[in-house]
């Protein structure tokens, strides 16, 4: 399938998979693709990040649905807006209590998602390349591949022959499982609108 | 860091309205920061070992509402 994906859409692939790795994830799910998506200089992503779906807000959702570090949940705009700079609660904090202090494991409740678990004669083969850190591939969550196949249907139903920026963006916001929903619904925005309002611009355009 | 922190002071001004989406973030926010920092500091003082009525009474509650909030967490020690 990835035969189909434009650069661009590759490089959001490959960028998810680095921001799964930054956050400390085993795992690539449809909140990494997101973020990496709403990074791009696209203009799937420019529409996203007008309607309030910026890379900021989307790495607070999931730092705050999935752990990370807490300071990462904070809503820093907000929060300088009456005066506090996390950056320096987080130094002062971090200097007396260690870098560890507000880890993920202390804050809240916690989801913890796993990728698919494959039958174990297929395990070793799938899994060989995941365990060495830094390195090679970690896996796909069984929504993350759902999404991937649903952009192949958006850039189908929309008659392109390929899969760029735009049709994941379409996969994303049509997702009813995984953490997208989750994600749009903390930052406050209706992803069927935004489908809707992307599905429009596309289909005019195409 | 000066520059952090002009950056933050920039923000302040410009957010200083009475935008309730901002506003409200920031409410929202500085409630999970205090939640937090509780958690942290509740942990410390009972790792030092101080009480339970010594610790209620730096945060201004009775010391059945910081034992009912962390006792469950922190255990017996």
């Amino acid at each position: 399938m990835f035969e189909r994906f434009t650069g661009e859409a590759r490089a959001v692939v490959v960028d998810a998979q680095q921001q799964a790795r930054r956050l400390g994830h085993h795992y690539i799910g449809c909140e990494h693709l997101l973020l990496a998506l709403v990074s791009t200089e696209t203009e799937a992503a420019a529409a996203m990040r007008a309607r309030g779906v910026t890379p900021e807000r989307v790495g607070q959702a999931v730092s705050r649905l999935v752990g990370g570090n807490f300071f990462d949940s904070l809503d820093r705009t907000a929060l300088a807006s009456i005066g506090i700079d996390v950056d320096a609660v987080r130094s002062r904090i971090e200097a007396a209590f260690g870098p560890d202090a507000l880890a993920s494991s202390r804050c809240g409740p916690v989801r913890r998602r796993r990728p698919r678990r494959w039958p174990r004669w297929r395990r070793s083969r799938r899994c060989a390349r995941r365990d060495a850190s830094g390195s090679g591939h970690l896996p796909f969550t069984g929504n993350a591949k759902k999404c991937l196949e649903l952009s192949l249907r958006e850039a189908l139903a929309l008659r392109s022959g390929h899969i760029g920026p735009e049709h994941l963006a379409l996969a994303l916001t049509s997702m009813s499982t995984g953490l997208a929903p989750d994600v749009f619904a903390a930052i406050g925005v209706s992803p069927a609108r935004l489908h809707t309002e992307l599905a429009g611009r596309y289909r005019q355009a195409g | 860091m000066l520059t952090g922190v002009k950056m933050t002071a920039e923000i302040a001004e410009g957010a200083a309205s009475n935008d309730p989406d901002v506003g409200l973030r920031a409410v929202a926010a500085l409630r999970a920061l205090t939640e937090q920092l509780e958690v942290l500091q509740v942990d410390n003082a009972r790792t030092l070992g101080w009480s339970w009525q010594e610790i209620a009474a730096r945060l201004g509650v009775t010391k059945q509402t910081v034992h009912r909030k962390h006792g469950r967490r922190i255990g017996r020690r």
